[in-house]
This record gives structure tokens, sequence and C-alpha cells, in this order.
């Protein structure tokens, strides 16, 4: 891949939308950045469909931040689905949630997610967030 | 002899009915057996009864004497009719039916009785003369005779027979004693077993509503706080320079506020969780967990704090992750609680006290007035003022909890400038 890799947000509170973009802007990650609000918007982006159908406007993720409790589908079955597609199944995706619930963490390793993290109450702590994930994700790790 | 009714029908008839049917038989009543199914029923030590059929007085009054001395009841009819209205009255070990008899014989008589399912298993012993033939004796066996008694009668022969049945029944009434009262038995740890089954459920239920909570608490009262503290911080880093002091000093209480409200829902989360949680209880090492916590601990590093642990610490039964838990919330309360100049000094050591071992965490701070002393275990409970010393006052009430749910002790003593002792009492390890 070329070009920078695109990050989807996945994220139906709008409040926690505004920080996760200004953490990330903060720490000085550039990445194209996509929100969809919900898990119905995330299947739609993700297989292309509907209004997400041009991938030149709405390129394929290559990190996905997910939260989980989202209205009608959950973020867990969002990893679900998109784990049992070929050409989604290898997306590292990032459960961004605010639930600690330790039944929560084994299903979405379970389920496939890369790592899980758990929303922090103050946003210095979330900028902080930020910056690792900038040097861990995007600097260390290699991306499929 | 008077012919008493003829009772084709016998209706089941409650034995302690004593029904007067005109003086019939000369003996004195005996007593009546205790009250029980289809068959004899008598405590070992009482006395079963024996019913002797014979129309021919001299016999009865013979076969009785000889009886007696068995020192059970013997009750005699005249006439199987007779001995179909006592068969009403009450139960019998055995039946002894003379088989000559006018009216009714002895087999029709056994028919009779063996029609009736109560007496189906009766014992009945014949009694007849050596002049039966051997298809009148075969008779006898396919209506359920047991045996047969010549005549004339050899007491110790007609004792001996009877004595046999005698014990039948008596062994028979006890086995019946046992399989009831094995039955009381099951049935009651039956009800017991259910009220168990259904307080677990409402447990389960309990516990799942609890986690359920839990969930809700932390998921939807966590969120809005993000938001204003990451606003507030917004506000202050974009237009910090176009706002007046007083402006930034008001965004940055709200930020407090947040950050401290959050700090709170935490807390009375992780109380709330050791109310639930199951708590193992195994030998812990207390001195690799308060290595651990201070070495893990930013407020008790170094020269910020002094921590003297007299080790080695012996060791207890309890929980790892909730003595780790109560042991950082008192260093640290150790530690935060100070003068202000002075360095805190924190000693942690263990003593045997009373069968259990009594752990000491004590401090050189600024101490607790005992009229507090209940306070600060509580919820929320707080001495001093917030903007003195922060704090959720739930430090102490979770430490107390866990120390609770551990099946040990806690207590403090302490006054005010003298530093505090916090004591903990827990079960020894076995060696």
């Amino acid at each position: 891949m070329g070009s920078l890799p695109t990050v989807l947000l996945v994220e139906d509170n709008e409040d926690d939308v505004f920080l996760m973009v200004r953490a990330l802007k903060s720490a000085g990650v550039e990445l194209p950045l996509q929100v969809v609000e919900d898990g119905q918007q995330a299947m739609d982006y993700l297989s292309g469909t509907r209004k997400h159908g041009d991938r030149s406007v709405y390129p394929l993720p290559e990190i996905i931040f997910l939260d989980i409790k989202m209205p009608q589908v959950s973020g867990l079955e969002v990893l679900r689905w998109l784990r049992e597609r070929p050409e989604l199944k290898r997306i590292v995706v990032i459960i961004l949630t605010s639930s600690n619930q330790p039944a929560d963490v084994r299903l979405a390793y379970e389920l496939g997610a890369n790592s899980y993290v758990v929303k922090p109450a103050s946003f210095q702590q979330l900028a902080e967030f930020a910056k690792a994930f900038k040097l861990y994700w995007l600097t260390c790790n290699r991306l499929a | 002899m008077t012919a008493a009714p003829v009772q084709s029908d016998l209706p089941a008839a409650d034995l302690n009915t004593t029904q007067d049917q005109g003086g019939l038989s000369p003996a004195p009543d005996p007593e009546p057996a205790a009250p029980g199914a289809a068959s004899v029923s008598v405590r070992p030590t009482e006395r079963v009864n024996i019913l002797l059929v014979d129309d021919s007085p001299g016999k009865l009054m013979a076969h009785e004497s000889v009886l007696l001395e068995l020192g059970e009841n013997v009750v005699k009819a005249r006439s199987g009719r007779e001995a179909l209205e006592h068969l009403l009255k009450r139960d019998f070990a055995v039946i002894l039916l003379d088989v000559n008899m006018p009216d009714m014989d002895g087999f029709e008589t056994a028919s009779m009785i063996r029609q009736r399912p109560r007496f189906e298993h009766t014992p009945i012993l014949f009694i007849t003369a050596y002049n039966t033939t051997d298809l009148d004796r075969l008779k006898g066996y396919d209506i359920g005779a047991a045996d047969y008694i010549f005549l004339p009668v050899i007491p110790q022969v007609l004792k001996a027979k009877v004595r046999v049945f005698v014990e039948l029944a008596r062994q028979r009434s006890i086995i019946e004693n046992q399989a009831h009262a094995l039955t009381t038995q099951n049935e009651q740890q039956q009800r017991q077993i259910q009220v168990i089954q259904e307080l677990n459920d409402k447990l389960s239920t309990a516990n799942e509503e609890l986690e359920a909570f839990s969930y809700s608490v932390s998921h939807d009262l966590r969120s809005p706080l993000r938001a204003m503290q990451g606003y507030a911080q917004a506000l202050l880093e974009d237009y910090g320079t176009q706002l007046e002091t007083q402006a930034a000093d008001y965004l940055q209480r709200i930020e407090r506020a947040a950050v401290r409200m959050d700090g709170l829902v935490h807390d009375v989360l992780a109380y709330s969780q050791l109310a639930k949680a199951e708590v193992e209880i195994g030998p812990v090492d207390l001195d690799t967990i308060v290595q651990e916590i201070v070495r893990d601990s930013l407020g008790l590093h170094d020269a910020k704090a002094c921590v003297r642990v007299k080790a080695p610490l012996l060791a207890v039964m309890g929980h790892e992750a909730c003595l780790t838990q109560c042991l950082s919330n008192l260093l640290e309360n150790s530690a935060k609680f100070m003068n202000s100049g002075r360095t805190p000094e924190i000693t942690v050591r263990t003593e045997p006290h009373d069968g259990k071992i009594r752990l000491w965490v004590e401090d050189n701070g600024i101490g607790i007035d005992p009229a507090h002393h209940a306070r600060v275990f509580q919820m929320f409970g707080r001495v001093h003022h917030s903007s003195r010393y922060e704090g959720t006052g739930m430090g102490l009430t979770i430490v107390k909890k866990a120390v609770e749910r551990m099946g040990g002790a806690i207590g403090l003593e302490s006054a005010l400038g003298q530093g505090s002792r916090f004591w903990i009492d827990l079960p020894p390890a076995p060696p």
C-alpha cells in the first residue's frame, strides 16, 4: 500500500468522536479518518454498499477503532461479521469502549479483535493513548 | 347361637371404631392394634393379635389357653361370620381356622377373607382332623393356607407354628416403621433441596442484575463525564488566550469536577463488585504484595515516603486481589494524610493475635479523632474538606468490605496528631 492507510472510527457518541479526533491530531496522527456512527453503517462502509459505494471517496480502512455498545447492531456483531469476510478479515481492529467487563474483553478477543482499549476518563490520557497508538501500531507494527 | 346378619360386602372400616356386636365373644376385648396400613403394625413391645375360629367352645378354650402362653392377644370367634366381624375391627398376625364348621366352613371363611385386599396376606392356619382327604388338603393350600394343624392339637406344635407367624408380623412392622421414617426423611430432604434451589436461583438472578447494573453504570455514567472534561480542556487549549482568568478558572473547576466524578463512579463500581465476586480463599504472601504496591505506586516511591516492612510478614489465608486492594488503599492513605513538609513514615508488620494473624499498617500522619473513627469506613465518609486532601471517601469503605469478604476483621487506633494504626485480622495460613 503506497498511500496512507485510512482509519475508520465506528462510534455513536459524537462527543467521543470529537475527543478522539482531537486526540489523534494532538498526537500527530495524520492519517485520513472516516467516521460512521453505528454498526449498520460500519458494515455498509466496509462492504461498499449504499452511500459508501465509491471507494475513491470512501477507501477501505486498514485500521478500525470500534466501539462496542451502539444502538441496533453492536460492535462485536460487526467484528464477527467482518472476520468472516476474506477481503476484510485482515483489517486491524482496536476495540475502543467504555466497558471494562472481563466478559466483553474475552468475547472481543474470541471474535478476533487485535486490541482492546477502555476509553480513558480524561483527555490527557486519551491523548497519551493516541501517541502510544501511533508509536506501536503505525510505526512498529506492520499492517497486512 | 344367633345368626349374625350376612356381611358379604365388608366396607373398609376404621380400626378404632369399636362396634358392639351384641356380646358374641365371651372373652374380654383385647387392646386394638395401632392404626396402620393393610398389615399388622405394632410396636415391638406391643402384643399381636391371634384369631381363633372354631364352632366348638371346648376346643376354643383349650386352644386359647395354649396360645395365651405365647403372651399375645387371643381373639376367639365361634363362626366364620364372627371371624369376619373381628377382622373388621383389627388386624391379626395369624388366623387359626377350624375347617369343620356349620354354615360357613373353614374353606369358605378363608376364601372370603382372601377376597379382601387387606387380608390377602394374613397367614391362615387350618385346624382339622386327620381324616381329611388329600384333595381337601390341597384345596386348603389353594385357598391360601400357610399350614395345617391336626387334631388332636399338641400344644408344643401349636405354639411353635403360631410363634413363627407372630415373629413374622413383628418383623414386618419394624421394617414398615423404618420405611415410613425413611420416606418422611426423604420428603423433608426433597423439600429442603427445593428451597435451596429456589434460593440459588434468586441469588443467580440478583447477581446477574448486579452485573447488568455495573455495566450500565460503567458505560453510561462515565460517558458524559468524558465529554465534560474533554470539552473544558479543549476550550482552555483553543481559546485560553481569549479567556479572562476567571473564565479559565471556571473551566478548570469543571474539568476537576468531571475527573472527580469519574473517580467516584470507579470506586462505587469497585465496591459493588466486591459484594458479588466469588472470593476464593487461599494462602497469600504478604511480602510480595507490599513490595509490588510500593514499586507501582508513585506516591510511595523513594523520597516521597519511607515504607518499612518488618519482614518476613506472617502468611495469612485470604484473597490476593482483595489484599492488594486493601494494602494499596491503606498505604496510599498513609502517604496522603500527612502534614505538608514532613515525610511519611509507614510501618507494615504482622503479629499473632488471638489465634489470628494481625496485620498492622502504622503511620506518622495527621491521625484521626476517635469521634470520626466510624465515619472513615462509611461510604463517601470523609473527615477533611476535599480542597485539603482529595479523595472519594470510598478508600476505607472498600478496604472494610474486602476484609469482610475474606472473613476477617478490621480496626483502627488513632488520635489527632498522633498518626494512625490500622489493623486487619486474618486466619493464619497452614505451615
